[in-house]
């Protein structure tokens, strides 16, 4: 069994933000670090998943990429 | 590839021609029939192709199969116990054009990794992911943050040293490790520990086989606070054997309601050489007493001893060969594994060592 992580390229994460329909609160400058709650921009994006249905972004600070990843168990 | 040279040398060039053929097809079948080395192959190859003719695809695909070959090769070095921690990783790309909606299903990750010229950082990213989504599943609820803080960056601090790569250690040193032991003075107390248990070589060989078993033993359970203080009892306990003055006796016994496990050190070499095996028999069979649930055997290396007496040497290597076999006589002692490796000794000289790994099922 392997850990399997989805990847985006760095120049394509206005893309996947189109695909989620997070555009516009991306654009907007709506979308918060989880963890931090700093705005999420093109240069701070670290990662994203669902969680109860609603999708959750951190950012790429240290900090918060590791915390963002714990599984809650 | 020295023997193919001789065979060229000795035997002519049609042996010779032959045996190099042989070893080719030995090689390469070993790279194919190898998921992580022919990811390796294909990231190499890729990565050329991505200098000569910059194309976003090529360089996609040399950072997923560098990153799937790297991290998933050295975690099997980190081999002990019955599995492998952490799991293998595989990175996907979110493939897929602008206009077509993307579903992220419950639970699924996606992690933004950064362009060729920093795969270092993308590696450092990926090991520190599957480090803390894959172990000690099912104990880390009731560990406090700093101590299972200290046990991650560890292990990551580990997976990245087998991989070799200078760039990525020092990134995780500077961006991830210093930055978290600096603003978290908990997290240093464990880290520092923990550090020092590593350095003798306990951590990946004891520490976290044991913590694995536990987390196997209370999933599902109710959280209680005794169970995290177990934990750190374990590791207070390896640290004291990991710190312990040369000839100094210390506890090598732990039991706790869900860890029970001893430890029976082979450093005396006049001890083992004069008494033979009887003492550790009888520890052995003080620690079936007890009921632990597992033995390490840890013998450290008599290289200094081979330099001035090597016949001495040859004796010591069989008398631990002997304790061994009739440690494993006993018909409820099993062996799960036995490793050898480089540590940090007492006086801080690097010793090579030995850890034998005893599981005991009682009837």
């Amino acid at each position: 069994m392997k850990e399997v992580f989805k990847a985006i390229h760095c120049n394509e994460i206005e893309t996947i933000f189109t695909r989620l329909g997070l555009s516009d609160k991306f654009l907007n400058h709506q979308l918060l670090c989880s963890n931090c709650g700093s705005v999420i921009t093109k240069n701070t994006f670290g990662a994203l998943t669902r969680k109860s249905g609603k999708i959750i972004l951190c950012c790429n600070s240290a900090d918060c990429y590791t915390n963002f990843l714990v599984p809650t168990s | 590839m020295n023997i193919i040279i001789t065979l060229f040398k000795d035997y002519g060039l049609s042996i010779g021609l032959v045996a190099l053929v042989v070893f080719t097809i030995y090689y390469f079948s070993r790279i194919l029939l190898d998921e992580d080395r022919s990811a390796l192959w294909r990231a190499r190859f890729y990565k050329m192709a991505f200098s000569v003719l910059h194309k976003q695809e090529h360089e996609k695909k040399y950072i997923a199969n560098d990153i799937n070959g790297k991290i998933n090769l050295a975690r099997r070095d980190l081999h002990f116990g019955e599995e492998i921690l952490p799991k293998a990783v595989k990175v996907e790309w979110i493939e897929g054009k602008n206009g077509e909606t993307y579903d992220l299903k419950e639970g699924e990750f996606v992690v933004c990794l950064n362009p060729a010229n920093c795969q270092e950082m993308n590696i450092v990213k990926l090991a520190s992911a599957v480090v803390k989504r894959t172990t000690l599943i099912g104990a880390r609820h009731i560990l406090e943050k700093p101590l299972i803080g200290a046990i991650d960056l560890n292990l990551t601090r580990n997976l990245l040293d087998k991989i070799n790569n200078r760039k990525s250690l020092d990134w995780f040193f500077a961006q991830e490790y210093q930055p978290v032991i600096k603003n978290d003075p908990k997290l240093s107390e464990w880290n520092g520990k923990i550090a020092t248990i590593e350095e003798k070589g306990l951590f990946t060989r004891i520490l976290l086989i044991e913590l694995t078993d536990f987390a196997k033993k209370i999933a599902g359970l109710l959280p209680r606070a005794f169970m995290g203080g177990e934990v750190e009892s374990l590791i207070d306990f390896l640290y004291k054997i990991a710190t312990k003055p040369s000839r100094q006796p210390v506890p090598l016994d732990f039991e706790r309601a869900y860890i029970r496990t001893g430890i029976m050190l082979v450093a005396d070499t006049d001890k083992m050489l004069l008494k033979g095996i009887v003492p550790y028999i009888k520890g052995m069979s003080c620690k079936l007493e007890k009921m632990l649930n597992t033995v390490y055997l840890i013998v450290f290396d008599k290289a200094a001893l081979g330099e001035r007496d090597p016949k001495l040497e040859e004796e010591f290597n069989s008398i631990v060969k002997n304790l061994d076999e009739t440690i494993l006589g006993h018909s409820l002692i099993k062996k799960d594994f036995e490793v050898s490796y480089k540590c940090i000794d007492s006086k801080g000289k690097k010793r090579k060592a030995k850890c034998i790994r005893y599981s005991i099922e009682y009837n």
